[in-house]
């Protein structure tokens, strides 16, 4: 018998508390009185359970299996929320859909209800919709059937109501009513203006197929479910949010595009592609692929990597000759595999088909062997991130600008540049926390009209590489350089790819018969070695595909690298085991446990010495003759996941799923430099050609290029927007090529970084206050609290010049000359003439630190403490005059301006008037009274029709010349501002001070509409260049950056 | 005496075949393959990783016996061990961080927190989630048996009731009753306590 305070074991308690939970809440105590029958430990037991239920079905929701017990189907005539169900109409992925009727409506309207199938979208569901209801709801167009009514059953099944459609299928009405082409074309572009209009509502549909488009008896096309993979799938509030629950959503196979079974972000693209499908099927009767008799799986990779079968080839000879040209390019355009090379939007693709139909010419390109060469080449950076930008992904669209666009108290016009605002704002800080996707979202939101300068920034660092490319849908597990620059690719997709160029593939190999976990060329042998999942590693002859066993299948993970010459193979195993192969011979030269697996190996570029790490975080570094252990280091508190050798095999860099990555002395092991700022598994470390920084990537999906030394000097290359899993830099240093865990391979070279940043070395623990830069061609110069200059080359990179003098404040180029102008704290002017390394000349000018400077064609004007302008002539500076204050305040002139036609010289005062004199008559004509406090910058538009003032109270002021209108940006009373630049548009102002914060204004609208984020010391100048594809701003944080804007997309 | 086979498809052959160790090596080849794609796939260390078990084990069957074109009625068999293997995953990766950290022992969970258990992939949780689902198993060990299936393997009502040869009700009932348990448990809410 069981012990009375002991818990009731065996089926008792189980059964009693299943039953109990059956019966309504107030017939339980009865029973429970009943069933226990005096037993107090068990009625407690019952008790409490009770209790704790309510609360405890919450306690797994959130890891529930996806799919659940789905219950019985509903019978006609069962009701759904005020809806009473008829019958049923379809079935499919989603769930059932059923015809019904409300029941508490007079005018009983038919309506088709759509029962989810349980465990799609989960409890979330209901408040998704209800988010999403009125967007859906205003998706008000004769070719969208609308979306009516959600909600979720007793029993937690979600359902939507969306009005009920009487038609057919449109594959089957074309084919029913025995349309001809033309006639099938003209429905189709019926379709596309349904979902042109929803996608310029910012409303994409991400399942078009046949079924979701209905034809009624008027030959009127209807399309339903429009939004409802949006419900279902959750809000895209990420793009890892959307790839994990896309996959979570039932998609159509054969309608699904390459990034949706990729797990890629969808977009209108993923649109186009779909509609694409849609017209394929129409025109041909069939499918791009050969989808027969294929698994889900072999249809992925069809979609994947299959080019679509040409839809002449599809039909009759006669029907062939009406598609092939125009309707077979058109197509293959709307079915390209990357979504950037298919039409970019709905109405772009309807359009073709319209030219095609009235007999103009189209403008999609067939793939010719040009147009592949050039691919990678013209995808350029640019491109990509402004097709990026074109794409439409919801969420955040529709937060902000629903949100703006409704509040119905504020002018249209005022609510559009709150969302502009918004929308920026949202960008830098999602750009600031590396979310990549939600910063794109956030760009796209951003209403058109009101895009300028800081969009095209923002836009621009969405994306810092050169250039993706793909060839494997599966993640990246190795890239390899041969010393002739080719590389190759190894993925858990089973096969290895070799490329001559990013983006140039010249063969695949495989499928294997396991995920590749790693691959590298041998040298001087035309074979690779190959180690599989399985723990197979094989050398591959390329040429016929052959293969020489090292080592059979069953250890799993073999980690494989070549030795330098080819000569040997070494592999780490996940059983902690280390092989080492002759390549000659296949024998096996040794073998023993090294470290608890999976173990990493890499020979040293210069052949001396094997290294492995493992695990337990150890690595070790062995005599390559002998294989005798020269190090054991403990380097990591958990798994080494990367290893690299410095080029001069110097060097270890190591990078650990401890997040951390070092490097280390090889000879001595002794640590040099441990790099933290990743936040994920640092999966691949390299180092650059020369020695002097390494690459790290990881799971944050960050790709750091920082000083192998310090560890400082940090650059963020982004655009991956998954784990970076493998990174290799070419022989000559080209390139990086970096591979993530969606497959994706991106391209980088120097100007990867998100904002470049020209740092001024510290000397002698030093910091020096950079004060201007000036830019010349590509070069920037920049004065500093040093008694150097810092000049930075693109090309050669930084240097410091020395100047004969004081710390300088002021700097420019003489326009015309490349001569450098300098105005230095000790109150000299310096000139060095010519080239780089020109001869130095100085001036002394009389007033204390020389605090303004501006130049003209042939003559500088200098501002003093004392406050007196002094004019110079130029080239040989020789002094020309005096300007003075005639009302003897002596202010001290804190900045100049000259105009544009040289006319007119704008002096800004620390008495807060601005004073414009006359350059010919050397007169004041207009003392402009700006403010109580100092006017820090005064500025003078392209044309000189307008003068801005930025004032130490914080605000900005925009003056006409030639009357007394003036426009206040930026109200005072606010932190300090040092510094203002004119965009070369005239549009906008950038101004910086004491905050550290680059403030856009737009002139335009009147008001501030981005901050730029970065600088950790105050801003002390700043300058647009290169036509405003540059912003320069110097800080006292020792570093200058260069926020660029790229003009052409 | 021939070595054992490693080839996962066909240890389910010889597990459902009821040869003896086979559910054993099949655990242990499941529980290598898994730990490696645990580390390889979820990268646990990221900030806002979310762990998801079902994922996984659905990732490995997809890998390990899809590939292989094993027969679709292996499917639960395969999921049940796998989620076997999942918990000792889970809880092992758990019990390492955890160990850095603090000394043995095992945690208690304010009740507030127990409520949103598990979803950030806390290891006081799950350690509290295992330790309470061991002492579910001496007294319950039918339903321990489908919180593990569905909770770690991410089985189905449907599937549990296929491994478990029950029906799907039955399967129901287990999984409202040790829920219940669980929380009461982990809560420290029991009677007596």
């Amino acid at each position: 018998m069981t012990p009375p305070d002991t818990e009731p074991g065996g089926d008792e308690l189980p059964r009693l508390f299943a039953d109990a939970l059956e019966l309504p809440p107030e017939a339980r105590d009865e029973f429970l009185d009943r069933a226990c029958a005096g037993n107090v430990v068990l009625r407690r037991e019952l008790d409490s359970l009770l209790r704790a239920h309510p609360v405890a079905a919450q306690l797994f929701e959130r890891f529930a299996p996806r799919r659940d017990v789905s219950g019985p189907a509903p019978a006609a005539g069962a009701r759904i929320g005020p809806y009473r169900l008829l019958r049923e109409i379809a079935s499919g992925g989603m769930g059932a859909v059923y015809l019904a009727e409300r029941t508490d409506d007079a005018y009983s309207k038919q309506v088709a209800v759509k029962l989810i199938r349980p465990g799609l979208g989960g409890g979330e569901i209901t408040r998704r919709f209800v988010a999403e209801r009125q967007v859906l709801a205003d998706l008000e167009h004769p070719g969208i059937a609308r979306l009516l009514d959600g909600g979720s059953t007793p029993d937690g099944r979600p359902y939507l109501v969306m009005e009920y459609v009487d038609g057919v299928p449109v594959d089957r009405f074309v084919v029913e009513r025995g349309l001809d082409v033309r006639g099938r074309l003209e429905l189709f572009l019926e379709i596309c203006e349904a979902v042109d209009y929803a996608h310029r509502n910012l409303v994409i549909h991400r399942d078009l197929k046949p079924s979701n488009i209905l034809v009624d008896a008027d030959g009127h096309p209807r399309l339903l479910d429009f939004g409802i993979a949006k419900v279902l799938a959750g809000s895209a509030s990420g793009e890892r949010d959307d790839l994990t629950r896309g996959t979570a959503l039932p998609l159509t196979p054969r309608y699904a595009s390459p990034e949706q079974f990729a797990g890629g972000r969808m977009t209108t693209a993923t649109d186009v592609y779909g509609l694409g499908v849609v017209l394929y099927q129409m025109l041909t009767a069939t499918f791009p692929f050969d989808f027969e008799d294929r698994a889900a799986h072999e249809i992925a990779d069809l979609v994947l990597h299959a080019e679509p079968v040409r839809p002449s080839r599809r039909v009759s000879r006669d029907a062939a000759r009406r598609l092939t040209g125009d309707l077979d390019t058109i197509l293959l355009q709307a079915l390209a595999k990357e979504p950037e090379r298919r039409y970019r939007t709905v109405q772009d693709f309807a359009a073709d088909v319209r030219r095609h139909l009235n007999g103009f010419p189209v403008q999609a390109r067939p793939d010719t062997v040009g147009y592949r060469v050039s691919r990678f080449a013209r995808r350029n950076r640019s491109l990509v991130s402004a097709v990026a930008a074109t794409f439409v992904v919801l969420a955040v669209a529709l937060a902000v600008t629903t949100r703006a666009y409704r509040d119905a108290t504020a002018s249209r016009q005022e609510a559009e540049v709150q969302a502009y605002v918004a929308s920026l704002a949202a960008a830098e800080a999602s750009l600031g926390a590396n979310k990549t996707g939600e910063a794109a979202e956030h760009l796209e939101a951003a209403p058109e009209r009101l895009r300028g300068w800081e969009w095209r920034h923002l836009r621009s660092r969405l994306d810092r590489s050169r250039g993706s490319f793909r060839a494997h849908g599966r993640g990246i597990t190795r890239i390899d350089f041969a010393a002739d620059g080719r590389f190759l690719t190894a993925s858990v997709d089973s096969t290895i790819a070799v490329w001559s160029g990013p983006g140039d593939l010249v063969a695949r190999h495989g499928p294997f018969a396991s995920g590749v976990e790693s691959a590298a060329f041998l040298a001087g042998d035309p074979r690779v070695v190959v180690g599989l999942n399985d723990g197979a590693v094989f050398l591959l002859d390329p040429a016929d595909g052959t293969r020489a066993t090292l080592r059979d299948a069953g250890e799993r993970w073999a980690l494989v690298d070549a030795s330098p010459d080819g000569r040997r193979v070494a592999a780490g195993f996940l059983n902690g085991l280390v092989r080492v192969w002759d390549v000659a011979t296949g024998e096996l030269v040794k073998e023993w446990r090294a470290h608890d697996g999976p173990v990493i190996v890499a020979w040293a570029p210069d052949g001396s010495a094997l290294a492995t790490g493992g695990a337990d975080g150890t690595v070790h570094v062995r005599d390559a003759r002998d294989l005798a252990l020269r190090l054991d280091l403990s380097l990591h508190e958990r798994r080494v996941y990367s290893l690299a050798w410095s080029p001069d095999a110097s060097r270890l860099a190591t990078g650990s799923i401890d997040r951390t990555a070092r490097v280390v002395d090889a000879r001595t092991g002794a640590t040099r430099c441990s790099f933290r700022e990743h936040r994920g598994t640092v999966a691949s470390v390299a180092f650059s050609p020369d020695g002097s920084r390494v690459v790290s990537a990881g799971a944050d999906d960050r790709v750091l290029a920082w000083n192998a030394e310090t560890g400082g000097d940090v650059s963020d290359l982004r655009g991956h927007r998954a784990d970076v899993s493998a990174l290799a830099t070419s022989p000559d240093g080209t390139w990086w090529i970096s591979g993530d865990w969606s497959g994706e391979m991106r391209a980088w070279d120097w100007t990867a970084e998100d904002v470049k940043t020209i740092r001024y070395a510290a000397v002698q623990s030093v910091v020096p206050v950079l004060r201007q830069a000036a830019v010349r061609d590509s070069s920037v110069a920049c004065a500093s609290s040093a008694a150097s200059l810092l000049v930075w080359d693109p090309t050669n990179g930084t240097r410091a010049v020395p100047a004969p003098a004081w710390p300088a404040r002021r700097i420019a180029f003489v326009p015309g000359s490349g001569a450098l102008v300098l105005g230095t704290d000790d109150g000299r002017l310096l000139l060095r003439s010519g080239e780089n390394d020109g001869e130095w000349t100085v001036h002394d000018v009389p007033g204390g630190p020389l605090l303004a400077l501006a130049v003209g064609e042939g003559v500088a004007f200098t501002g003093s403490e004392d406050g007196i302008v002094r004019r110079w002539a130029l080239p040989g500076m020789a002094e020309a005059g005096e300007f003075a204050s005639d009302e003897g305040a002596r202010t001290p002139v804190l900045d100049l301006d000259l105009s544009p036609d040289g006319a007119t010289l704008a002096v800004a005062g620390q008495d807060g008037a601005v004073r414009l004199w006359s350059v010919g008559s050397v007169r004041i004509e207009r003392t402009i009274e700006v403010g109580s406090r100092a006017v820090t910058d005064v500025a003078f538009d392209a044309v000189g029709r307008r003068l801005a003032t930025a004032c130490a109270d914080g605000s900005v002021r925009v003056w006409s010349v030639d009357s007394a209108d003036v426009l206040a940006l930026r109200p005072g009373g606010r932190s300090a501002l040092t510094s203002l630049a004119w965009s070369p548009d005239g549009t906008r102002l950038a101004a910086g001070g004491t905050d550290t914060v680059v403030h856009v204004l737009s002139v335009p609208l009147g008001r501030e509409v981005a901050a730029l984020h970065g600088h950790v010391g105050r801003i002390t100048s700043l300058v647009f260049a290169r036509g405003g594809a540059w912003l320069l701003s110097t800080s006292s944080d020792a570093t200058v950056r260069i926020w660029d804007a790229p003009l052409t997309p | 005496m021939a070595e054992p086979p490693t080839d996962v498809t066909e240890i389910l052959l010889q597990a459902r075949g009821g040869a003896p160790g086979a559910t054993d090596r099949l655990l242990a080849a499941l529980y290598s393959d898994l730990r490696g794609m645990a580390d390889r796939f979820l990268r646990h260390e990221r900030a806002d990783h979310t762990l998801q078990p079902t994922e996984l084990v659905h990732e490995a069957y997809f890998r390990l016996v899809d590939q292989t074109r094993c027969a679709w009625q292996d499917r639960a068999h395969f999921l049940a061990i796998a989620s076997q293997a999942m918990r000792r995953i889970l809880v092992d990766h758990a019990r390492r961080r955890g160990s850095a950290k603090r000394g043995g022992g095992v945690p208690r969970i304010p009740l507030h927190e127990a409520t949103n258990l598990i979803g950030g992939g806390d290891d006081t949780t799950l350690l509290a989630l295992d330790f309470a689902l061991d002492k579910l198993a001496a007294v319950h060990p039918d339903s321990a048996r489908v919180v593990e299936l569905r909770f770690f393997g991410g089985l189905t009502h449907e599937e549990c009731a296929g491994v478990l040869d029950v029906s799907p009700r039955t399967v129901s009932r287990h999984w409202e009753f040790a829920r219940a348990w669980l929380y009461r448990e982990m809560s420290g809410d029991a009677p007596g306590y």
